[in-house]
């Protein structure tokens, strides 16, 4: 007997196991996926080991190929695609990015379009949920919808994704997809238009959403209405550089052209027209831009010059678009030719076309303009009238929008978000508020773009950019006739006189935005006598333009642009070579203003050795934030000590919420109007109220400066030593250049490295910087059509870890050397050539 | 003069016999190379045409045969690797040497996974799993076995 019951135990026993391990190997749990499925030595992951990622020569038949193209590559991945018909090369180009890249297209469009939690489980619903509210996905729809499908854009879109489409064929044939999608067992979709389009607008986000209307408010609450205008003022009161002196016209706005595609439609919200109303939509989370996207340092560089500043004469541009450094990049390096498109440079894997580079007249490449594009309505509600909102003197109904968000290994997720006419209804730094973002509507940015491709000269190229609004970028141009011009293109929106949009404004219908600035009143200069363009993310035009851009939140203070500036003027006419060292400088500006000041402070004070030996170091220091500089350390850390010795018993003492938005409000983050402020201050203010705490005994800048810099000097003995001169700043100072995948051990880096985040080689974020120079260009033109190109950037051509164009191009990057740009009307040497042909 | 002889019953006498046989005589073999060798063969194949779940088939029938004989731990722990681990490794090394990315692709796995971006991690985690699966299948075969088989 008791046998028996022992054999039955057995059984049982280990048909539970025996049923749990097949579940869990063949359905997986949560976020652990199914094992068994993904571990088969003979699919799952290891179907991508057999896949050929080493690019070498080979016929190729794609369908919808009208003509043969060919695709060639240089030893370091640098491909030019040559086609005989236009559609044909944003086929070739759609299918080259998608071999080489096709895990990163997927990404983007999957977080863009809130479909990340398909992939990779819970953790992407944060995601999710806000690019859904945001709408993202809605605008693409509504663009694509507006896209004539004869249009320019319209054939590129539809080709573009054609060709994308032709590798994710080859994938489903072979079961060789990406390693991500065999541990998952999730399986893309095919490409559309709306994908490219969602892609264009996950730039966008990252380059013009921002919550500062919300930071103000959260400033004005704590700090007060006073302190906050005094210490985040519309303008700063340091020199500003703007690139457009003026004078400025004064036009009235430029009324909007196409809709919010995230707005309820003001013409179908009446009373009268209200739908059937749910029960009321809960207050909502707080949504808030993904870190992962998030642009939190601007830093952009782009200049031009011509005339006697160029050896030779003639003009030369160089760019620098800073962003994310990561694995892969964001940039993609091709050249296209065709019949209508003979252009090289940097292209954004999704999208159709190049972004910055040059044709066989022109060359471009572009800042974030941070103007105004994110506006916030705080709507009236009423309890007693759920799901509507009071505007123009009525209540309306909000429009609803329904989502599923499908969840790897977890249940699908249920999202509405309300609309009303300003835009979605988003809970933002606990603040429930409807958003009004320039990127919501329905422009056709990609047909500017490629008119710009096709551009002869400034007029032609103008011209073209009229079409793109969304993100506001500053343009500078160089071409072959030795002109030099700068532009900023895109829509910033004008409220009426009297309202504040640097705050949260009243939904109920008197502060809506009333129009755009008009184009041509938008700031731009045209062979300035100077002979110098620059633009590095400054305000651009003067405190006397006449319509509104931003706050001193939103523009960089000016000391690259200064570092810029000096350059040109210290030397002889310039060279190439002389544009790559300019991008790879690391002077502080700030530091040349401030470190006079500072060693004035420190005269004549009793210092230990120690503190001494710290001094002597800024004494002689050439304020460079080279990696071997151990003054860097120092200036770095004092001003760090400097800024929280002024400001944080204000924080302290206000209770100011600095954890709401660490990228603005916190001060580790040395937010830019205060290191304005400070700079100001210290120089012409030195008495200034903000440095005697509240309830404190009266300091002034001197003192508040010795006790920041013997605070430095004590912190950086305890971290690196007691000897000032070992205090190398690269012992303090990485970049890293992660994978977007997020995955550890698949990026570059941590390495030591110099720069800071306002040098012109610059260092986004804090002492491990994964914000850089993401793409650096330079072109020199010597004649009629023709020129010398150089560019490089910090990552490969492909996005496969196992291939060696992954990261095969951070070397060169980082040894501060370029590659020769294939030029886009000829060939460069190449080692492969893809022949395609049209075919199954 | 005729002595008495306690008898036994025949049925009881012969299980007797053999328990003390088996005693006796302590480990008995294995089923044949031949049926090990099999049972690998078909684990690899299945591997190669994608068939995750054939290390537990496999772990179940050697389970059952082996139910009866008891070979002790050792040989066991040996028969199940041979079974799982084994037919899959041998997979991978077979791909490896055919010029397929096995290690860079075990060590991107790794990192997408989120662990240490170490292409033993993965190799490791795929024979586990293998082993899991044959292990699990011979305890169930041979439960089965003892349940069904014993009460004829």
């Amino acid at each position: 007997m008791a046998s028996k019951v022992s054999r039955a135990v057995h059984l049982v026993c280990s048909a539970t196991v025996a049923l749990a391990v097949l579940l869990l190997l063949g359905a997986g749990y949560g976020p652990v996926p199914a094992l068994g499925k993904a571990l088969v030595p003979g699919g799952g992951v290891w179907a991508s080991a057999s896949a050929d990622t080493t690019v070498r020569s080979e016929n190729l038949t794609l369908p919808d190929l009208d003509k043969p193209v060919k695709v060639s590559f240089t030893a370091e991945g640098y491909a030019s695609v040559e086609a005989q018909t236009d559609h044909d090369l944003f086929l070739a180009q759609g299918y080259l990015t998608a071999r080489l890249r096709f895990t990163q297209l997927d990404l983007q469009r999957r977080l863009g379009q809130g479909r990340l939690s398909e992939l990779v489980g819970a953790a992407g619903l944060k995601s999710d949920k806000f690019e859904l509210s945001l709408g993202l996905l809605r605008t693409a729809r509504a663009r694509w919808a507006a896209t004539p499908p004869s249009s320019g854009a319209g054939q590129a879109l539809t080709a573009y994704a054609s060709g994308v489409n032709s590798w994710m064929s080859h994938l489903e044939k072979t079961g060789q997809w990406p390693t991500i999608y065999g541990l998952t067992g999730v399986r893309p979709r095919a490409w559309t238009p709306t994908d490219t389009l969602v892609v264009q607008g996950v730039l966008t986000q990252q380059m013009n959403f921002n919550t500062i209307p919300l930071d103000y408010d959260l400033l004005q609450r704590s700090l007060g209405p006073k302190l906050t205008k005094d210490w985040f003022p519309l303008q700063a009161p340091t020199p500003q550089r703007p690139y457009d002196t003026g004078p400025y016209p004064n036009l009235p706005p430029a009324p909007l052209t196409v809709h919010n595609a995230n707005a309820a439609d003001p013409a179908g919200t009446s009373a009268s027209s209200a739908r059937h109303t749910v029960s009321p939509t809960p207050a909502g989370e707080d949504v808030a831009l993904p870190d992962t996207v998030r642009q939190l340092d601007f830093n952009s560089n782009a200049w031009a010059a011509n005339g006697p500043r160029v050896a030779g004469g003639g003009a030369m541009l160089a760019g620098d678009p800073h962003l994310q450094t990561t694995l892969p990049s964001y940039w993609f390096q091709i050249s296209l030719r065709s019949p209508g498109y003979q252009v090289a440079g940097g292209s954004i894997p999704g999208v159709p076309g190049v972004l910055v580079g040059h044709n066989e007249h022109i060359s471009w490449s572009l800042t974030n303009a941070q103007t105004v594009a994110t506006l916030y309505y705080r709507e009236k509600l009423s309890s007693g009238r759920p799901d509507s909102y009071y505007w123009n003197g009525a209540w309306r109904p909000m429009r609803k929008a329904h989502y599923t968000i499908p969840v790897r290994g977890g249940s699908t997720v249920g999202l509405t978000t309300d609309l009303t006419v300003h835009g979605p209804m988003m809970t933002v730094l606990g603040q429930r508020v409807s958003v009004d973002w320039m990127g919501d509507f329905a422009h056709n940015d990609l047909d500017a773009l490629l008119s710009a491709n096709r551009a002869h000269d400034f007029t032609s190229f103008r011209e073209a950019l009229r079409g793109w609004k969304a993100p506001a970028l500053n343009f500078v141009y160089a071409d072959d006739k030795g002109h030099i011009g700068t532009l900023l293109v895109g829509d910033v929106p004008q409220t009426p006189k009297g309202s504040q949009p640097w705050l949260p404004l009243s939904g109920t219908g008197d502060e809506d935005v009333i129009g755009t600035t008009p184009y041509q009143a938008l700031p731009h200069v045209y062979d300035p006598p100077s002979h110098l363009v620059a633009s590095t993310n400054q305000r651009p035009a003067g405190s006397d333009y006449p319509y509104f851009l931003g706050t001193s939140m939103n523009f960089d203070p000016g000391y690259r642009q200064s570092v810029i500036e000096k350059f040109h003027t210290d030397r002889g006419a310039l060279r190439p070579e002389d544009y790559t060292a300019l991008q790879n400088d690391v002077t502080d500006e700030l530091a040349v203003r401030l470190v006079p000041a500072l060693l004035a402070a420190l005269d004549g004070t009793e210092l230990t050795g120690q503190q001494r030996a710290a001094r002597g170091l800024l004494a002689t220091w050439n304020h460079s934030m080279d990696a071997n500089s151990p003054a860097a350390s120092v200036w770095w850390t004092f001003l760090d000590s400097y800024l929280h010795e002024v400001f944080q018993p204000w924080w302290d003492a206000k209770k100011v919420p600095a954890s709401k938005d660490r990228w603005i409000l916190d001060l580790d983050r040395l937010p830019t109007p205060l290191r304005e402020m400070l700079q100001h201050w210290t120089l012409d203010d030195p008495d200034n109220a903000a440095f005697t705490p509240p309830n404190a005994a009266h300091r002034d800048a001197g003192q508040v400066m010795r006790t920041a810099f013997r605070a430095a000097v004590a912190e950086l003995s305890h971290k690196l030593g007691a000897r000032p001169s070992a205090w190398a700043w690269a012992k303090l100072h990485t970049r890293q250049i992660p994978s977007i995948t997020g995955a550890p051990g698949l990026g570059y880096g941590p390495y030591a490295d110099g720069g800071n985040p306002w040098t012109v080689n610059a260092a986004g974020g804090r002492l491990n910087s994964s914000y850089g120079p993401s793409f650096r260009l330079v072109v020199r033109w010597t004649g009629p059509g023709a020129s010398e190109s150089l560019a490089i950037y910090p990552g490969g051509q492909s996005d496969t870890p196992a291939t060696p164009w992954y990261d095969n191009l951070v070397p060169l990057w980082r040894e501060k050397k370029y590659l020769p740009l294939p030029p886009p009307h000829g060939r460069a040497d190449p080692t492969a050539i893809w022949s395609l042909r049209a075919g199954e | 003069m005729t002595a008495e002889t306690a008898v036994e019953s025949p049925d009881r006498t012969a299980r007797g016999t053999a328990d003390a046989a088996q005693r006796r005589a302590g480990r008995l073999r294995l089923p044949a190379p031949a049926l090990v060798a099999a049972g690998a063969v078909t684990v690899g194949l299945g591997a190669w045409a994608d068939q995750w779940y054939l290390p537990f088939a496999v772990g179940l029938a050697a389970g059952v045969l082996t139910g009866r004989h008891r070979p002790g731990r050792l040989r066991t722990a040996a028969l199940l690797v041979l079974l799982g681990p084994v037919p899959w490794g041998a997979l991978l090394v077979v791909r490896a040497l055919s010029g397929d990315t096995i290690t860079a692709t075990a060590r991107t796995t790794a990192g997408l996974a989120g662990l240490p971006a170490s292409a033993t991690v993965t190799i490791a985690l795929t024979l586990l799993v293998a082993l899991l699966q044959s292990a699990s299948g011979s305890w169930f075969g041979r439960a089965l076995l003892r349940c069904f088989a014993w009460d004829k």
